[in-house]
């Protein structure tokens, strides 16, 4: 006897069997679950599981669960900040290694050789004083040269020019930074 | 279970907070359901519920409100229950394992608790021999009145997929019932 399409009609929609099949499909079936048992046996064993299934009931969780959920909400929210501030601090102390490590490749040959560094950067600092110098003497022919070009009485105007927008700036320094006195 | 009114989902997708817990609240007992009968135990069930809300919290802004948000959910918690069912497998820490609260006497206004007990037994062994996502399609359909599509989409299966799923689970959950079942109880079903 072959059982196929029956256990496929009886196992597809087993509680809608009169509205999928059709009427003469749903005959057949009644005839041939009347004389097969191995059919019967299933059709019976999946109406019984079936019906456990629908009758056991929806639970619900212990009282308090949104208060638990919210408590959980914020455990995970302090987690990730407290993630975030390691990768942070790893990300800063790798970063920091590496620097320190690179400053050491660079430094290792004055490190390693103290004379010749001491001995570069003592020529290093004799150039930049004459520099300094020379710059102090170019500094002082342009002064000089100016002080005979441009009359007193424009030296006096642009000082006192100066002079007022030093107050003005010290007074609007004043007036952005301090805050303001409400008064009722 | 019931359709949330969008306010509540607004006002969540807008980053408030009680919003949220609203909608917790309202829908923390069919969530909690599924989790329980996909894993079996109470404390699993409330550690799955509660990891599904959190994962909801995180994609709200994602959800596409012209889709259910019930199936959008339980999606969620059938997916996350799914994956904890294969890591337990890894474990190799079987379902039979988990603890079923033994009571120690009779008492008065004990039976209905024994009857429950029972109960709860039955549906976990028909459902624990069941692959994870077949489970899912069980329980979403028995439990949750979801049509074939809704359940299509929560667990993206395809229609024929889910068929053939459903098809085999109840040929499990035919046999295991007549496994547990006393056979002269099995003739007394079959009489006429």
């Amino acid at each position: 006897m072959n059982h196929q399409p029956y256990e496929d009609w009886l196992l597809y929609e087993p509680h809608h069997l009169e509205e999928e099949l059709t009427a003469q499909e749903y005959s057949e079936l009644q005839v041939h679950l009347e004389d097969c048992s191995s059919c019967r046996l299933l059709s019976v064993a999946l109406r019984e599981a079936e019906n456990e299934l629908r009758a056991a009931p929806i639970i619900s969780p212990e009282p308090g669960f949104s208060h638990r959920w919210l408590k959980r909400l914020e455990r995970n929210r302090r987690q990730a900040h407290k993630n975030q501030t390691l990768i942070l601090l790893i990300v800063t102390i790798s970063a920091a290694v590496m620097l320190l490590g690179l400053l050491t490749f660079t430094v290792w040959p004055w490190i390693s050789n103290p004379n010749i560094f001491i001995w570069t950067y003592l020529y290093r600092l004799t150039k930049m004083y004459s520099y300094v110098n020379v710059v102090q003497d170019i500094a002082g022919v342009l002064i000089n040269a100016a002080a005979r070009l441009v009359p007193i009485t424009w030296w006096i105007f642009m000082v006192g020019i100066i002079c007022e927008l030093g107050v003005l700036w010290i007074v609007f320094y004043r007036l952005i930074s301090f805050p303001r006195r409400i008064t009722q | 279970m019931e359709e949330l009114n969008p306010y509540w989902l607004i006002q969540a997708q807008q980053g408030d907070d009680y919003a949220f817990a609203h909608i917790v609240e309202t829908c923390q007992r069919p969530v909690f359901s599924l989790c329980y009968r996909m894993l079996g135990n109470k404390e699993d069930a409330e550690d799955a519920a509660q990891e599904t809300f959190l994962r909801a919290y995180k994609s709200i802004k994602k959800y596409d409100k012209n889709r259910s948000f019930s199936t959008w959910l339980l999606s969620i918690a059938a997916h996350y229950c799914i994956d904890q069912i294969r890591k337990r497998r890894f474990k190799v820490v079987s379902i039979e394992e988990l603890p079923i609260p033994e009571l120690p006497d009779v008492q008065p206004g004990m039976d209905l608790k024994i009857s429950r007990n029972e109960e709860r037994k039955k549906v976990r062994e028909l459902l624990e021999h069941l692959n994870p996502t077949d489970r899912a399609c069980v329980v979403m359909y028995y439990w949750h009145d979801f049509s074939y599509d809704e359940i299509c989409q929560a667990l993206s299966l395809t229609p024929s997929a889910l068929k053939s799923r459903l098809h085999r689970a109840r040929r499990a959950m035919a046999n295991i019932w007549l496994e547990k079942v006393p056979n002269s109880l099995v003739a007394e079903r079959m009489a006429p």
